[in-house]
């Protein structure tokens, strides 16, 4: 018997409002503030759909290999749960906002594609808390009504790993793209996966157990393991493998039945009569192709091709938002390669350490910018540099100003520092002397005695360009 | 083939609705229940009537607007005072959440 | 002056305009009347006194302003429109001390072009019904006979007009609920195409039929209250952005250049005797003045109240899943389990008719039934908007009566659900291919009870309808004031 794996995943969109009403997304915020008439189900109330959703899931669809369907229908999905407040969720059955494409994982001795059957959009519901104390169940709707795509593929998987590559690079790809923030533990990417067994080489898929809501990549490894073993165990006995709703314990790292096939849910989908079908017309769609950044191996060579070493590249690429705070530095301050070393050395640890998302950094690219151009002109070195960027990350103030008030900003005029090594080469004459017979490494003496003269605020290449100059090139004595 | 009791009540189950009371005596005259099915089954059958229209290939009419409308921008307005009133109509709440019966 | 509440609209209006009244004077006048005729009519579930006397002293104080062509008229509105601050029921116990968080568009356009909001009409629950009898809260009784129904959804809305508490009245029009308690009472009502006017804040029954609308005593009436209401929301997608017309300005229109369709199938009908004579009368009168009438026939109409019954039943179906106990409305005591708590609550605070429908509806969307109801009804319903389209043909607007009977004495269709539906024969067409259509009184039986009929138009030709009803009027026998009902 070989496993035969579906998935269905669900990503929240990077939107800053919900689906259907102007609400903000925001998580965290305090219990039942980010609610309105439309996400609560108030008598009356209507849908009205959010643009960029649509975008990002056409997007999503694009970079995915998708047909993007430009006419789309939404239904009604009607069950009754506390935390859905119209009693139907608003979701797509015919046709989805996007159809077919696929994505390719890399297999032993090769690559395999991996199928998509569609991707459509759906409202988020609330969110329960169970009150054990009180015996009570708590509903917070801020989530009600946020903006999911779900991406429904193919049973074309066959192992647990082969499940989990594909979740990872479906990921990456999804935040890569800024279609979905993707946290997984506040649930941005969650999914549902249909595990069976066939024989090898049947076409006949057998009957199917259905997990639902993982949100970790471990989860699912462990869920798809667990459940073909479950399921080759019952074949063995010869047992039939009953179709299920299961439930996976991340504790005791197995399945257990939540609904079987009798207790499904009658949803008595129907066409949504509070939307008017959606257009995405094909110059819209043409217009979002345009915004598709490439796949991420395109921008990574376009990365190192900027001399960014691999290292750099990869970081950029990894973290969330760092890519974007990247390409907006440049924009201001043209040299990849040390924007991308401050960002590798002093940003992204920071940014670390403080556990803030990348876009969050107090310290803005226009600031990390201006920090690269005061390091060219050598009004600032790299060792104040290291001094300063601790306050300068979380001030978030201009770094010329900070330095000046933390007095590391280097002497760069060309007067003063000639001024000083006019007088140091007046009180050293001896070395002066040794320097002009050939003894260059004196120089070195010399440009600490300015240093030192300078207490240290002079731009060692400032000083050193003056000295030459008042000692005269030594082939020309 | 009229719908049986088994078939109503499970309609009514769905809806989350109850079906009316059975009385203790088991005069099946005055069973409510059996009359809701009765009646139930009777609307139902009536509506059979469609079966009589010709349709093949008809696309079916879910609305007689079917005009797409521009989508509204990704702007967020926030209305606490709103957010408020809403939680103020609540039957039972506990803090800023709705209260329900315990659910597993 | 004393006598203020007998005005119409544009009466009151033009005197308002003239300074011979103030709006303190007109909206007390309409407050007395309903404070003198509801106990004997009931039309209204709340009476706003107290708001309603400030926004007219606002009125009076703010001056002309033609950018509020209501400013300072009194009116009422259909208890399914959500009012800041004011109950909304619907009339179902659910909603019983429910306050509406958000205004409906269209009672936040009424009120923009000044209309005094003086009371929340009567209906039936969710608008489910044709005798506002299911209401959960109270008897509305028809003006012209108080044994008998005012009609309904929007019977209270009808009652309010013909007794004089209000000139107009905002109802709505699911499957006829304007124009049959419209042509039940004797006055007219406007229900406008599908699209025409926002659906926001409108307690929904079903979504892809429902339509609010005036009722009024003059076709002008009708026309100020549309053109302060209708035109596209960005509240609610299925509002057209469809151009409007100056809906307040109608000009009636030549009755000799009106070629009216008669659809057969509904001309047909078994009619109460009194109101089979009426109509013919009627047509006479019309023939007379120079109205060209022919046959037209609207072959799959035979179908409508299946295709209506099982459609809206599925929207309904949903659209009430949200009165569940949970973040409003009625709650069952007990603190049961959930799912009991839902069940009980449903079944505790709504009607049996509501909850019948609900049933259907649940029933023809769940697995197995779907194909055979809920999309054969759909494809039926555009068989029927393609018959409304032909039969429109050659032909300005069809005519047809409301009602095949007269306004009924209570109870008398209790035991029977099946048989009100098919009542509605009449009505339904209309909401089935979305098309706006005005019903207007044709004179009494000779028991005095008014019989309807009503002019059915192309999609967003309301213009028209206002036009041909302003020269119809002229020519029907008006029903005349209700007798002393204070």
């Amino acid at each position: 018997m070989e496993p035969v794996i579906g998935l269905e995943i669900h990503a929240q969109l990077k939107t800053r409002t919900k689906l259907f009403c102007s609400c903000p997304t925001e998580p965290g915020a305090e219990p039942n503030t980010l609610i309105c008439e439309v996400c609560t189900g108030q008598p009356g109330a209507l849908p009205r759909m959010n643009g960029r959703a649509l975008e990002l899931a056409a997007k999503a669809g694009l970079a995915l290999g998708c047909r993007v369907n430009n006419r789309s229908l939404f239904s009604r999905k009607n069950y009754f749960y506390p935390d859905l407040p119209n009693g139907f969720q608003t979701s797509q059955l015919d046709p989805p906002i996007c159809s077919g494409g696929g994505l390719d994982i890399e297999v032993p001795g090769g690559v395999k594609t991996v199928r998509l059957n569609r991707i459509h959009l759906e409202d988020d519901a609330g969110k329960c808390v169970h009150d054990e104390r009180r015996g009570r169940t708590l509903v917070d709707l801020n989530r009600a009504g946020t903006p999911l795509v779900e991406i429904v593929t193919e049973p074309d998987l066959s192992s647990a790993g082969e499940a989990v590559d594909f979740l990872k690079k479906l990921h990456a790809l999804l935040v890569f793209l800024e279609v979905t923030e993707g946290r997984l533990e506040e649930g941005e990417f969650r999914c549902d996966v249909n595990v069976s067994l066939k024989p090898v080489g049947a076409r006949e898929l057998g009957v199917r157990g259905e997990i639902k809501n993982l949100n970790s990549f471990r989860h699912v490894g462990k869920a798809v393991e667990y459940e073909v073993m479950r399921q080759t165990a019952l074949y063995e006995k010869n047992e039939p493998v009953l179709q299920e709703t299961l439930h996976f314990d991340p504790v005791r790292l197995e399945t257990r039945t939540l609904r079987t096939k009798e207790e499904a849910h009658d949803y008595r989908y129907f066409p949504q009569p509070d939307l008017p079908p959606v257009w995405v017309g094909p110059e819209i769609v043409e217009a979002i192709r345009l915004t598709l950044p490439g796949t991420v191996e395109e921008t990574r060579d376009r990365l190192t091709g900027l001399g960014l070493r691999d290292e750099q590249a990869a970081l950029l690429l990894d973290r969330r938002g760092a890519l974007e705070y990247f390409e907006k530095t440049t924009a201001l301050f043209p040299d990849p390669g040390k924007a991308a070393s401050l960002m590798e050395e002093f940003l992204l640890p920071a940014c670390l350490k403080e556990d803030l998302a990348v876009a969050d950094s107090p310290l803005a690219p226009e600031g990390l910018a201006r920090l690269g151009e005061l390091l060219d002109k050598g009004v600032l070195g790299r060792r104040a540099v290291q001094e300063m960027f601790g306050e300068l990350f979380a001030s978030g103030r201009d770094p010329e100003e900070l330095a000046r008030e933390k007095n590391l900003l280097l002497v760069t005029d060309r007067g003063a520092l000639s001024a000083m090594a006019v007088e140091v080469v007046a009180a050293h004459p001896e070395e002066v002397a040794k320097y002009r017979s050939g003894q260059e490494k004196i120089m070195g003496f010399l440009v600490g005695q300015v240093m030192r003269k300078s207490r240290g605020a002079a731009d060692p290449k400032g000083v050193a360009r003056a000295l030459l100059e008042a000692v005269g090139r030594p082939e020309e004595n | 083939m009229p719908l049986d009791e088994k078939a109503v009540l499970a309609v009514v189950g769905l809806a989350r609705l109850e079906p009316p009371e059975r009385p203790e005596s088991d005069s099946a005259a005055a069973d409510p229940v059996a009359a809701m099915v009765s009646e139930f089954a009777k609307i139902v059958d009536y509506m059979a009537i469609l079966n009589e229209a010709e349709t093949e290939g008809v696309e079916p009419m879910y609305s007689p607007m079917i005009e797409p409308q521009p989508p509204r921008p990704d702007e967020p307005r926030r209305d606490a005072g709103k957010a408020d009133d809403i939680l103020g109509q609540a039957p039972e709440r506990v803090g800023r959440y709705f209260s329900v019966p315990r659910i597993f | 002056m004393s006598e203020l509440f007998r005005l119409t609209l544009a009466e009151a209006a033009a005197g308002l305009a003239a300074k011979k009244f103030t709006s303190v004077e007109l909206t007390a006048s309409s407050l007395a009347r309903i404070k003198a005729t509801e106990p004997r009519v009931g039309a209204c579930l709340a009476v706003l006194e107290e708001r309603a006397m400030g926004e007219a002293a606002a009125a009076d104080k703010s001056g002309p302003d033609p950018a509020r062509p209501l400013r300072g008229l009194p009116v009422t509105v259909k208890d399914v429109f959500c009012l800041k601050g004011a109950p909304t029921t619907a009339g179902s116990r659910i909603l019983e001390n429910y306050r509406p968080v958000f205004e409906a568009t269209v009672v936040a356009r009424l009120r923009e072009a000044g209309a005094v909001v003086v009371a929340k009409t009567n209906c039936d629950e969710f608008a489910m019904g044709s005798s506002t009898e299911f209401s959960a809260f109270k008897t509305t009784r028809n003006p012209r006979d108080l044994s008998r129904v005012p009609g309904g959804s929007s019977g209270g809305a009808a009652a309010s007009v013909v007794s004089l508490q209000a000139a107009a009245a905002l109802g709505t029009d699911t499957g006829g609920s304007i124009r049959q308690p419209a042509a039940l009472c004797g006055c007219l009502g406007l229900k406008p195409t599908y699209g025409r006017v926002s659906r926001y804040g409108i307690v929904a029954y079903g979504s892809s039929f429902d339509q609010a609308g005036p009722l009024a005593r003059s076709s002008a009436d009708l026309g100020l209250i549309l053109s302060a209401v209708a035109g596209p929301d960005g509240l609610d997608s299925t509002a057209s952005d469809h151009p409007l017309d100056d809906y307040a300005n109608a000009v009636p229109a030549d009755l000799k250049k009106l070629t009216l369709g008669l659809p057969e199938e509904l001309w047909s009908a078994d009619f109460d005797g009194g109101v089979a004579r009426r109509l013919d009368e009627a047509r006479k009168l019309l023939t007379g003045a120079g109205v060209r009438l022919r046959p037209v026939s609207l072959p799959n109409l035979r179908f409508s109240v299946a295709v209506y019954y099982i459609l809206a039943a599925a929207e309904a179906s949903t659209n009430l899943a949200r009165y569940d106990g949970v973040r409003y409305g009625y709650r069952a005591g007990g603190d049961p389990e959930l799912l009991s708590l839902y069940r009980n609550s449903r079944t505790q605070a709504m009607g049996e008719e509501v909850r019948r429908r609900i049933m259907l509806g649940t029933f023809v969307l769940s697995s197995g039934y779907y194909d055979a109801y809920f999309r054969k009804a759909a494809q039926v319903r555009r068989l029927i908007a393609e018959d409304y389209r032909r039969a429109l043909e050659g032909c300005d607007f069809l005519l047809a009566p409301v009602s095949s009977i007269p306004a009924w004495p209570f109870g008398a269709f209790a035991a029977d659900p099946l048989t009100v539906y098919q009542l509605d024969m009449m009505t339904l067409p209309l909401n089935i291919v979305g098309a706006p259509g005005l019903a207007l009184p044709a004179g009494l039986t000779p028991g005095g009870l008014p019989v309807g009929l009503q002019l059915m138009g192309r999609h967003f030709d309301e213009l028209g309808l206002l036009s041909a009803a302003g020269a119809m009027e002229r020519v029907l026998p008006s029903p005349g004031d209700p007798p002393a009902l204070g």
